[in-house]
């Protein structure tokens, strides 16, 4: 569970950085998915430093992913354009 | 180029977490397990959002080009539906629920002021981004847009963004002092069931300000989210109904 947070939240973070304009669904979504299995890993006292930094590498990669994901109603616009 | 959009909802999450904190260790319940029901939501909601958004404007989609990954990156990055992220927020509760054994209705009735204070902020953004924009209206508090890729540009409109953030943040006061009495007196809460009725009512109303119906569908005179106010208001009801009947009948 640690691991996999940890990997999650790093390629969330990787997403984020290098290309949350185009893929940012995909890193929210992995990074959403890393919160949840490092607060699993942290349950289990051997993985507890690691689920620790899986659970924050997660919450900066889906913030990251977040921000320049989400948009508003107000891309229809941008649909159109590529329409 | 600032994503205020996005910045919003970011801000929005991190309030959301504060408020969450101090409600859920007000109860005595484990913050962990509300971040972990906050993302099982969030993921419905993602979801929700997005299907309701490609339903509504299914008419504008080329799905010749679907599998263009340039179309298809547009396309899941341009639009969510508020009202198809509480459906899918919904699901996501119960998913939670089924999977991780978190008796999830508890906490959402203690985090419920949660959602429209990130609801608040997430209009802020659009307001600043320029979408989900008022009726052409010249009066006290007007707002024109020089530049914005979705409002009328150089009109000046209703600002129903401002309103419906001054409507949120009194519905999740609402909601916050109805937990609060209901703790003290050690009352059954049913602040669910009060900020459907409460949303859906006060954006039904809303709806008749905004003036971007055909972005958004129109049917019978009423826009999407009027219809799902009432089948909201509808079911919220008649299962209030039932359920007191039940009460009443084991009595």
């Amino acid at each position: 569970m640690g691991i996999a947070s940890l990997v999650l939240g790093i390629i969330s973070i990787v997403i984020g950085v290098f290309s949350a304009g185009s893929l940012g669904w995909v890193g929210a979504v992995i990074g959403i998915i890393g919160i949840v299995l490092a607060i699993q890993g942290k349950k289990i006292p051997d993985q507890a430093n690691l689920s620790q930094a899986g659970f924050i590498c997660s919450i900066i990669g889906t913030v990251l992913c977040l921000l320049t994901y989400i948009a508003c109603v107000a891309c229809v616009g941008c649909l159109a354009l590529l329409a | 180029m600032i994503p205020w959009y996005g910045l919003f909802i970011v801000l929005g999450v991190a309030a959301g977490a504060v408020a969450g904190y101090f409600l859920i260790r007000r109860n005595h319940m484990e913050f962990d397990d509300f971040i972990q029901i906050a993302c099982f939501v969030g993921l419905g909601a993602m979801v929700g959002a997005k299907l309701l958004y490609l339903i509504v404007s299914w008419r504008s989609i080329d799905f010749s080009r679907i599998t263009d990954l340039e179309y298809l990156n547009a396309l899941m990055g341009g639009g969510f539906v508020f009202y198809g992220g509480l459906l899918g927020g919904l699901i996501g509760l119960y998913l939670c629920g089924k999977i991780l054994h978190i008796p999830v209705l508890d906490y959402a009735r203690v985090s419920i002021p949660v959602i429209p204070l990130v609801h608040a902020f997430g209009r802020i953004g659009c307001a600043f981004v320029g979408c989900c924009y008022g009726v052409p209206y010249d009066g006290p508090g007007a707002v024109v847009y020089t530049e914005s890729i979705a409002a009328p540009t150089g009109v000046p409109l209703f600002p129903v963004q401002a309103v419906e953030v001054a409507g949120n943040l009194v519905i999740a006061v609402v909601l916050g002092l109805y937990g609060e009495i209901c703790r003290r007196n050690g009352k059954r809460l049913k602040s669910l069931q009060l900020y459907l009725i409460l949303y859906a009512a006060f954006r039904f109303v809303l709806e008749f300000v905004r003036y971007d119906d055909s972005e958004r569908g129109i049917l019978m005179g009423l826009s999407t989210s009027q219809w799902i106010s009432i089948v909201i208001c509808a079911v919220v009801i008649v299962t209030e109904i039932l359920s007191h009947r039940r009460v009443s009948g084991t009595v």
